[in-house]
Order: C-alpha cells, then sequence, then structure tokens
C-alpha cells in the first residue's frame, strides 16, 4: 500500500507545483493592465501607478509569484481587485452551489449510466443494446443547455414542478436547496450519463469475455449472478477513471448550465473576473480547480487501490 | 449405458457447422483424451457439454448424464450441475482466476453456491483442497491474490476449484498446454492420483498425445469437428489405422536433424553477461530493489551451428534474447558480434544490426496488421544502406517468399489473411531477405500445432543446410531442441546450468536440473507405437 500511495502522492504534490507556475505565468503574459482597466482609459498614468502599487502590482514577478504561493498556503487568497473582498469570501459562497451541484450530478449520471451499461452489455449486439445505445448517442449529441431550456420548459413552466432558476441558500434547509438543484443537475447528468454508460459497457463486454468470467459461469453461478460477483468489479476500473474526469469538469465546466439557472457558481466567477481583468480572482480560482482536479484525480487512484489487489504491493 | 454419454452431437455458430455428429461415452473413473489440433472443435465439445456456448450457437443431438438427457435443460437447470457434477479446468491459468479476489475464496465458491456451507466452513474446506492439490505452505492463508503464484500454482488453485463438491466428472481444457515442462508433470501426476483415488472421470482435451499417452485410457483423434477414431488408446497409437492419426503420431517430439556444419569462426561471443532489474523505481528516492535476471552468462556460437538455449519460464532467456539484440541494458560485460560490440539502444551502427534477425513466438502478434506482405517483408532492407529500386525490392520480396514455401501472389495481401503457421513463415521470410548473419528464433516453434510445427522445423533445418545459416534456438521445449541443435545451454534462474553437445546432454544430463528437465519431457512409449519412429 504505502509505496503506491507515496507515489501518487509525489505525483499530486508536483502536480500542483508545476500547475501554479504555469497559471500564473499563462496569465502574467496576457495583456490587460487591471489598474488601468479599472480606471478606464482616460486615467492618468500617476492615478495608474498609485493604483498599481495599491494592489501590489509593483513589485517583481518573482516576488508575486511567492506571496501568491505562500499566501494561498495559510488560506489567504488576495482581496479581489473588482469587488474589494477577499478571494476566499468569493469562492466559498460560490463553491456552496457548484460542489453539491457536481456532486448530485455525478450521483445521477452514475445512477442512470452503471445500470444501462450493465443491461447493454448483458445484451450485446441484440436489438435492446443497439437502442440504448442509440440512446446515449443522442444523449451525447443535444447540447446540455438546449435540454436545460427543454427541461425548463416542460418541469417548471407546463407542470410547475420545480422553479425556473435560483437557489435559495443552504440556510433554508436541504431539500429545497436540493429540488433547486435538480434539473441543472439532470441537464449536466444526461450526457455525462450517456459517455459513463457506453464506458461502462464496452468494459463490461470486455470482462464477460474474459476467461475467469467463464471460470465462474463453469462453476455454477448463473449470468448475472457471475456478472455481479466477477465481472463488475473488474469493469469498474475504467469507469472510476471516467468519474474522476468527469467530477473535474462538472465543478468549472457547468458554466453554461449556471447562466441558464441563474446560479451562482464558480464558473460564472470565473467567467466575470476574466471579463473584468480580476487576475487574482482567476488565477486563484483556477488553481483551486486545479487543487480539486488533482484532488480527484488523487482519490480515484486511491479507489483503484481498494478495487484492485494488485496494487497493494507486500513488503 | 454408460453413466455419461454424447449422441451425434452437432454445433452450427453463425450458420457455420463446427461440430459432426460427434458420440462417445464415458465410464466412471474413465480418462478419455481428446486429442486434435486447433480448431479441430476439442473445446467446443467440452464448453457444449456444459452448455457454454458463445452467442448465436446452435446446437442438436443428445447429451445423457445419470440417466438423465441433459442437452435440453434450461440455464437454471444446468447451473445446478455445472461446477458441482461436471466441472472444468481451463487452459490459461494466468487469466481463469478472477484477479480482484483472494484464491481460498474463489477456491471456496462452489460450495457457497451448491451447498449449504458457512463461508467459514467453506473457506476451511478450500484449505483443506488446497492442501491436497499441494500448493505451498504460505499461501494457504487468507488475502493471498493469483498474480502472487506462479502459472503452475494457478493452475492448482483451478484444481482446487474444480475438486471442492467431488465432481463425478472433470473435463480438463489443454490444463498444461502453458505450463513448463517440469510443471506439466507435477499437474498431471495429480490429475491421475485424484482420477484413481476418487473415481472421478476425467475428460482430457489437449493437442499433445505425448501428454495423453501418459495418463488416458482411451482416446479420440479430432479433425475438423468430427471424431477420425476413438477407442483404447494403446490400440490406436498401435495400428494407426487413420493417415492423420499416424501423421499426428509421427510429429509427436519430432526434431530433424541437422548435420553438423559449423567452423572454428567465432560469429557471436557473450562474455560474462550480467543485467538486473530494479523493482521500485522512484523519482526522488534512490532505495532500489535489485533483482538478478542474468547472472555471468558466457557462451560463443560459431558460424554456421545451430546454437539451443532452453530453460524454464523465469530462466532468463527472454532477456538474453533482448541483450544480444541490443534491446536491453546489460550491467556487466559485454557481447561482441563478428569483434563488434553490440551496444544496447544505440542504433547508429546499422552494420550491427543488420547482422541478426528474430522470429518472435507469437505469429498473431508480431504483424502490423495494416500493412501489406511486401511493405511487412522488405522492412528490414533499410539496414543495408542502399538505395534500392522499387523492382529489386520486389524481386527479393518474391524470392524471399518462395524461399519459405509461399507464393509471391502472397505479397500483396494482409496479414489476417493467413494461418499460424504460414505467418511464421512470412516472419522467417522478414528474418532472411537481408541475409543476416544470426537468427534468433525466440520460441518460434512453441505455439504452433504439432503437425505445423514438424514443417516449420523441417523449413529451417532445410534453409540452414543450404545458406549455412547460423541460429540461436531458444526454446522451453527440450524435445524440439534434441536433434535440430548441435550445442546447447541449460538455463536456470539466470544462469547456465549446463552446457555443451546438445544430444549428450539430453541423452545423459550431468545435473541434476538438466536430468529433472529431461525426465519430464512427456513421450510416447516405443511400446505403444509398436516400435514406431521415436526415440526411447
Amino acid at each position: 500500500m504505502s509505496s503506491y500511495f507515496f507515489s501518487r502522492l509525489k505525483i499530486l504534490i508536483l502536480s500542483l507545483f508545476f500547475a501554479s507556475l504555469i497559471i500564473f505565468f499563462m496569465i502574467e503574459i496576457i495583456p490587460g493592465d487591471p489598474a488601468s482597466f479599472m480606471l478606464g482609459i482616460n486615467a492618468e498614468p500617476e492615478t495608474v501607478d498609485a493604483l498599481r502599487k495599491e494592489l501590489g502590482l509593483d513589485i517583481s514577478t518573482f516576488e508575486r509569484y511567492f506571496n501568491w504561493i505562500t499566501g494561498m498556503l495559510t488560506g489567504d487568497f488576495g482581496v479581489s481587485y473588482t469587488y474589494r473582498v477577499p478571494v476566499s469570501e468569493l469562492v466559498m459562497a460560490r463553491i456552496g452551489v457548484s460542489i453539491p451541484l457536481a456532486l448530485y450530478a455525478i450521483f445521477l449520471s452514475t445512477l442512470i449510466a452503471i445500470p444501462i451499461g450493465i443491461f447493454s452489455a448483458s445484451n450485446h449486439g441484440n436489438f435492446k443494446d443497439l437502442s440504448f445505445m442509440g440512446f446515449t448517442q443522442l444523449g451525447i449529441a443535444i447540447p446540455n443547455f438546449w435540454f436545460a431550456m427543454v427541461l425548463v420548459l416542460i418541469f417548471s413552466i407546463y407542470l410547475k414542478w420545480f422553479s425556473a432558476g435560483g437557489v435559495p441558500g443552504w440556510d433554508k434547509g436541504f431539500f429545497v436547496n436540493l429540488k433547486a438543484l435538480t434539473l441543472p443537475a439532470f441537464a449536466l447528468a444526461l450526457p455525462q450519463a450517456s459517455i459513463l454508460a457506453r464506458i461502462m459497457r464496452s468494459a463490461l463486454i470486455e470482462t464477460l469475455s474474459q476467461d475467469y468470467f467463464r471460470t465462474a459461469r463453469a462453476s455454477g453461478l448463473t449470468f448475472f449472478q457471475a456478472v455481479k460477483k466477477h465481472a463488475f468489479r473488474n469493469a469498474l476500473i475504467p469507469v472510476l477513471t471516467i468519474i474522476g474526469l468527469q467530477f473535474s469538469f462538472l465543478i468549472a465546466g457547468a458554466i453554461i448550465i449556471e447562466n441558464v439557472f441563474f446560479l451562482p457558481g464558480i464558473g460564472r466567477l470565473i467567467f466575470q473576473g476574466i471579463v473584468q481583468r480580476d487576475l487574482i480572482v482567476v488565477e486563484s480560482v483556477v488553481m483551486l480547480l486545479v487543487f480539486s482536479v488533482i484532488i480527484v484525480n488523487f482519490l480515484v487512484d486511491m479507489a483503484y487501490l481498494y478495487v484492485d489487489p494488485r496494487l497493494r504491493v507486500k513488503k | 449405458m454408460s453413466f455419461f454419454s454424447i449422441k451425434n452431437l452437432n454445433l452450427h455458430i453463425r450458420e457455420k457447422k463446427l461440430l459432426n455428429d460427434i458420440s462417445f461415452d464415458l465410464d466412471k473413473g474413465e480418462v478419455l483424451g481428446i486429442a486434435g489440433e486447433s480448431g479441430s472443435g476439442k473445446s467446443l465439445t467440452a464448453l457444449s457439454i456444459l452448455n457454454l456456448l458463445p452467442n448465436f450457437s446452435r446446437k442438436t443431438g443428445f447429451i445423457y448424464f445419470d440417466n438423465k438427457c441433459i442437452s435440453d435443460f434450461t440455464d437454471k437447470e444446468m447451473c445446478k450441475i455445472r461446477g458441482k457434477d461436471i466441472s472444468m479446468i481451463f487452459q490459461e491459468p494466468m487469466t481463469a482466476l478472477n484477479p480482484l479476489i483472494s484464491i481460498n475464496e474463489q477456491v471456496a465458491e462452489p460450495l457457497l453456491i451448491h451447498s449449504n456451507h458457512s463461508k467459514k466452513e467453506a473457506l476451511e474446506i478450500a484449505t483443506y483442497y488446497l492442501e491436497k492439490v499441494e500448493l505451498p505452505r504460505n499461501l494457504l492463508n487468507d488475502n493471498v491474490y493469483p498474480h502472487e503464484l506462479s502459472g503452475g500454482q494457478q493452475q492448482r488453485v483451478l484444481i482446487a476449484k474444480s475438486l471442492v463438491l467431488k465432481p463425478r466428472i472433470i473435463i480438463a481444457d489443454e490444463p498444461t498446454t502453458s505450463l513448463d515442462v517440469t510443471t506439466q508433470k507435477g499437474i498431471l501426476d495429480l490429475l491421475k492420483n485424484l482420477v484413481n483415488q476418487d473415481g472421478i472421470s476425467l475428460l482430457l482435451i489437449t493437442h499433445d498425445l505425448a501428454v495423453l499417452a501418459q495418463c488416458a485410457h482411451s482416446v479420440a483423434i479430432m479433425k475438423s469437428g468430427e471424431i477420425l477414431e476413438i477407442g483404447n488408446l494403446e490400440k490406436i497409437f498401435k495400428t494407426k489405422k487413420h493417415p492423420y492419426t499416424k501423421k499426428l503420431l509421427n510429429s509427436v517430439n519430432y526434431s530433424p536433424t541437422k548435420k553438423n556444419t559449423s567452423s572454428k569462426n567465432i560469429l557471436l561471443s557473450v562474455k560474462s553477461v550480467s543485467t538486473s532489474y530494479y523493482n521500485s523505481q522512484s523519482l526522488f528516492f534512490t532505495k532500489q530493489n535489485k533483482s538478478n535476471i542474468l547472472n555471468d552468462i558466457s557462451f560463443e556460437i560459431y558460424e554456421g551451428e545451430i546454437f539451443g538455449v532452453v530453460g524454464e519460464s523465469g530462466s532468463g532467456k527472454s532477456t538474453l534474447v533482448k541483450t544480444i539484440l541490443g534491446l536491453q541494458d546489460l550491467e556487466k560485460g559485454e557481447i561482441l558480434i563478428k569483434n563488434k560490440k553490440i551496444k544496447a539502444n544505440k542504433f547508429d551502427d546499422l552494420s550491427i544490426r543488420s547482422m541478426m534477425q528474430v522470429v518472435f513466438q507469437d505469429p498473431y502478434g508480431s504483424f502490423n496488421p495494416r500493412h501489406r506482405i511486401k511493405r511487412l517483408i522488405s522492412e528490414p532492407l533499410f539496414l543495408l544502406n542502399t538505395i534500392q529500386t522499387r523492382k529489386e525490392i520486389d524481386e527479393k520480396v518474391n524470392y524471399a517468399l518462395e524461399e519459405v514455401g509461399l507464393s509471391p501472389n502472397d505479397s500483396n495481401k494482409f496479414i489476417h489473411e493467413f494461418s499460424g503457421g504460414q505467418r511464421q513463415r512470412i516472419a522467417i521470410a522478414r528474418a532472411l531477405i537481408i541475409k543476416p548473419k544470426l537468427l534468433i528464433l525466440d520460441e518460434a516453434v512453441s505455439s504452433l500445432d504439432v503437425s505445423i510445427k514438424a514443417q516449420i522445423l523441417d523449413l529451417l533445418v532445410e534453409l540452414a543446410n543450404r545458406y549455412n545459416l547460423t541460429y540461436l534456438f531458444v526454446s522451453h521445449d527440450l524435445s524440439v531442441v534434441q536433434n535440430i541443435a548441435n550445442r546447447v545451454i541449460v538455463m536456470k534462474s539466470g544462469e547456465i546450468v549446463e552446457q555443451g553437445k546438445a544430444k549428450q546432454i539430453l541423452t545423459e544430463p550431468k545435473k541434476d536440473y538438466t536430468k529433472s528437465l529431461v525426465e519430464a519431457i512427456p513421450i510416447i512409449s516405443r511400446r505403444l507405437l509398436n516400435g514406431g519412429q521415436i526415440a526411447k
């Protein structure tokens, strides 16, 4: 266990370090000075300089990188140029929407995808399989903002089951928020579930043709018992990988859906940060996203360890 | 009527007839061998019995077991028989166990399916049977997973799994084919003892008639989905009534003789070569576990000889080949070909590369399926460092194809249009097109059917005699090497155990390890063959 754990941990730390370097210097070379942007094109050079000093932009690049990194390590993400509030406050407010939404969407997509994948693989090649795979093709092809609008049209406007957008906030109770996030989560889950179902299906088809599946059948297990006991766990490894990638995508990639449903999420925060040259927000939020992606992948790697005994090296 | 019999079994898969009118009986305690080459329908017969056929298959005919016609049982009814009354052992032990579940749980599985034992009891019974199949003590604990076992040990686990419910019939489909000779002997002895002790009937499926001669009472010879001959083993082997039976028997342990044409000129010299493998390669820490793969190996190969390298899996044969081909670094020592030093992973001197070519074991995996034969065969020509016209290349390709017994018309085909034996001929053509000094044959005939193997061996000897070629012939199969090689080295855990004239080593081995290897070769005794051509 330990050697695998430490090798993954090393990869985690190195990835974070290189990601921080890349993010910082990429933003460094993007044209557009926050100070002159905030003051408008007619500002006096002296005023701009004064503002630059106030924002801490006058010191050298490396010093600023060092300050940024050490700040983040102590929980200080800097102060937003435009909102004039600490970035951590901004992020904390948004993350309360984005992470539950991503988790909800992953939950739904897994819930939909795994049974479909198993069903299709067990009917490999026949009509049932082909029709389900046709549906997943559609699920990938339909743009999710369009699907979101259809959901709003049906469930909010005609049936009036859900509100068309916004979240009440977590102080109003768990279930009201869950209900408010249901439609966006469905809209996000549809393409993810379609991809995941296809991955589940092909991974399972491969394990069904493995010798150990035949061994299981030859020792008297029925088809579904053998799938449950022998094939499913073996097919889970590629599925876990995809779930990890999808979660990272859902945290930041929900920006369009957030706009459709008026949700104050992380995606919208970055978008506004870029538009307003609020570089400290962009930097910190992007770094935070990278951090979450890397952490999720680390957790997925640890999940492999649980699933696959071959990775647990014995001393 | 016997307690198990098959009557007029036919099988179609997607309208293709694969089994034709198969009928046989099996008595209590009998060992029936089914022999035949790949594609003869042996395995499909076995899978038909358990009704585990692939999709789109259609089966007619009757299978009787215990006075019941099980051929029209539903899958649910069959599940009560599979693993309980009739159990099965498969060919590839390495893949037949679920890698994610511990071995004692897998052995206990049939007990949990078919009987009312608690999990604890089932695991205890499983451990008892794992002891019975002579699995080493340190592997009897909980939480031992298949990847920690060798191939032979995995096969023992599968045998234990097939035994836990004391079945009436065991179907063993090529149980020893992917194992070393010494391991094979152990597994066969184990199966034989179990059959004698418990009165289990055994259906032993194999392509190797010598294996059958060790333990079967009766034998069925199959070809293209039909049983050609069936009956008492001794009678069938003695009379050799059917020409196909005769052909199969003649190709058992076949090894054509090559006259010794070796000169005194040293072609390849391997000088105290050692390599090792590091278990954990780490970014920051240099603490590494080293294990030796080759340890102080030295030998010389003379021009014009066939030099054999034999040993069990894990003995370092493949690593030796890699170092000679310059695909792996040496830790100590050096390898010279024609007094030029082979440097690993340095491709600057094409003349060194062009002196050696290799033919690998797997005729299915060693070709790019998207290239035509012409392109595949002409690939090594770039090593010659001369610009050639398309016409010259075509001529060379055609000549090489004819040389290995194929037709120039084949040069525009793709590799999937050829059988395993033909592919191996193409691999030889590809190796010989630049007239290398040294041809390395790394288990080049090991995965071929016996009759095809005999043809390829004949071809190799013929080519060697005609062009005075030098071969490095690597094989785990001593019977192949015995006549074809002039000199041989026997390897064990990265060291040379014994070396010398091939005939001498294989008839009067001096070291115990070589003795055990030689004794483990399954042979058909002369008594059985009525004074046939196979020695000993």
